[in-house]
């Protein structure tokens, strides 16, 4: 019974050496590791918890992501690799969302897809960092700036499980569609 | 307080340790998890396991058991997938069969995965009655190096596994406890390391308390 379990150990981890991977990585900073000038943008807006800073490093690009919560809301703000302004995404409800604006994308996910849930809403806002920053602090209206939503479902795609990010923009047009890889728990699985 | 909390708590544990008879053990236990997709969210499992004690009242080096099993699963939603299988369990004694139906709920949180298992198995064994247990396990895995966990990052796996078990109309309760840390060596490979403590018999007799080094390797083909 010991040979059985070693010889299936050992023609395992000998098929392994071989294999190479392409991989994303996302890690926690220290604030310390972060850009000057987000780090600036995202202290003048005085959330009122504390910011997770963290490095996403991508196929093609590195990136910055603020992480905190404000009046309830999950706020995301992204910078880029030299702490350039990109966009904020708002977690929000379904309800938020102007009805109008909510039933265009609901009838064009329900043509897409035969069965699906929402498991996330965002609302992204992007342009002129001024204007931004004047809107998060309750000084201006959205007039101006790029609004998108970006929302999460899961549904089947090719006859299995998966989950898709589309982006929507105000009007609640489709603008593109990414499939999320989903990481494996087959470890807490069986 | 906390010291008087302490000391109290100490006493406690050597005072019920000196009365009860319960038993120890420490030893290994080794395992290697081989992964299949399928189409159409089928997936096959390959597990193995051994098990092997290095304390029983002194130290004595023995070789307990190895189990192979084969599990077929079917993703029905997506955080919940259903599955059976048959294990093989070889000792000295000789093979027992195993007959295991599970399902599993696991939800991706911004931070940690949790999973909820529930399952029950049948153990068949020559000139003995069928032992019948249900078993309910929770599971987080936790990433240390951010929200999400990524290739060549750290994690740490925590479970509390319930388990009833019925046989000869005599029933049993086991606990088991773990904690692992884990390291994503790619998105396809996955190595484990940690202690897994279980106890048994403590209903309706002497409590068994079982101490097991685990390593487990996962592995996606």
């Amino acid at each position: 019974m010991r040979t059985i379990f070693i010889l299936i150990m050992l023609f395992t981890l000998s098929s392994q050496g071989f294999a190479q991977f392409k991989y994303e990585k996302e890690s926690r900073v220290k604030k310390s590791g972060v850009p000057a000038n987000a780090i600036n943008f995202v202290d003048s807006i005085n959330f009122n918890s504390g910011i997770k800073w963290y490095k996403e490093i991508g196929f093609n690009a590195i990136s910055f992501e603020a992480k905190t919560k404000c009046n309830g809301k999950k706020y995301s703000i992204e910078f880029s690799e030299n702490g350039s302004f990109e966009d904020i995404e708002i977690e929000i409800k379904s309800d938020e969302l102007p009805s109008e604006t909510f039933n265009i994308i609901s009838k064009y996910l329900s043509e897409n897809h035969n069965k699906y849930s929402i498991e996330k809403i965002q609302v992204q806002y992007s342009g002129n960092k001024n204007l931004i920053l004047g809107y998060l602090l309750n000084n201006s209206t959205s007039i101006g700036l790029v609004t998108n939503y970006e929302i999460v479902i899961s549904g089947k795609v090719a006859g299995s499980f998966t989950m898709l990010e589309y982006l929507f923009s105000k009007n609640g047009k489709f603008i593109q569609k990414t499939q999320i890889t989903l990481n494996r728990t087959e470890n807490i699985e069986y | 307080m906390k010291r008087y909390s302490l000391t109290l708590l100490i006493i406690l544990l050597i005072h019920s340790n000196n009365y009860a008879q319960s038993t120890f053990e420490f030893g290994l236990l080794p395992s290697l998890n081989i992964n299949k997709k399928l189409p159409k969210d089928w997936s096959l499992n390959f597990k193995t396991e051994s098990r092997q004690s290095l304390i029983k009242e002194d130290f004595n080096y023995d070789y307990l058991l190895t189990d192979i099993s084969l599990a077929a699963s079917k993703k029905i939603g997506i955080n919940t997938a259903i599955a059976m299988g048959y294990l093989m369990r070889i000792d000295d004694k000789g093979v027992k069969n195993r007959t295991i139906q599970q399902i599993t709920f696991v939800k991706r949180y911004t931070n940690f995965s949790l999973s909820h298992r529930l399952l029950a198995d049948q153990t068949f064994k020559k000139d003995d009655n069928t032992e019948v247990r249900f078993r309910y396990r929770v599971s987080s895995e936790i990433p240390l190096q951010g929200k999400s966990l990524d290739p060549k990052e750290f994690f740490i796996k925590l479970s509390n596994e319930y388990l009833n078990s019925l046989h000869e109309r005599s029933y049993d309760m086991e606990i088991r406890g773990a904690a692992f840390i884990g390291y994503v060596i790619s998105p396809t490979n996955k190595l484990e390391f940690g202690f897994d403590y279980r106890i048994d018999s403590f209903i309706n007799g002497d409590p068994g308390n079982r101490l097991w080094i685990g390593l487990n390797f996962y592995t996606s083909i």
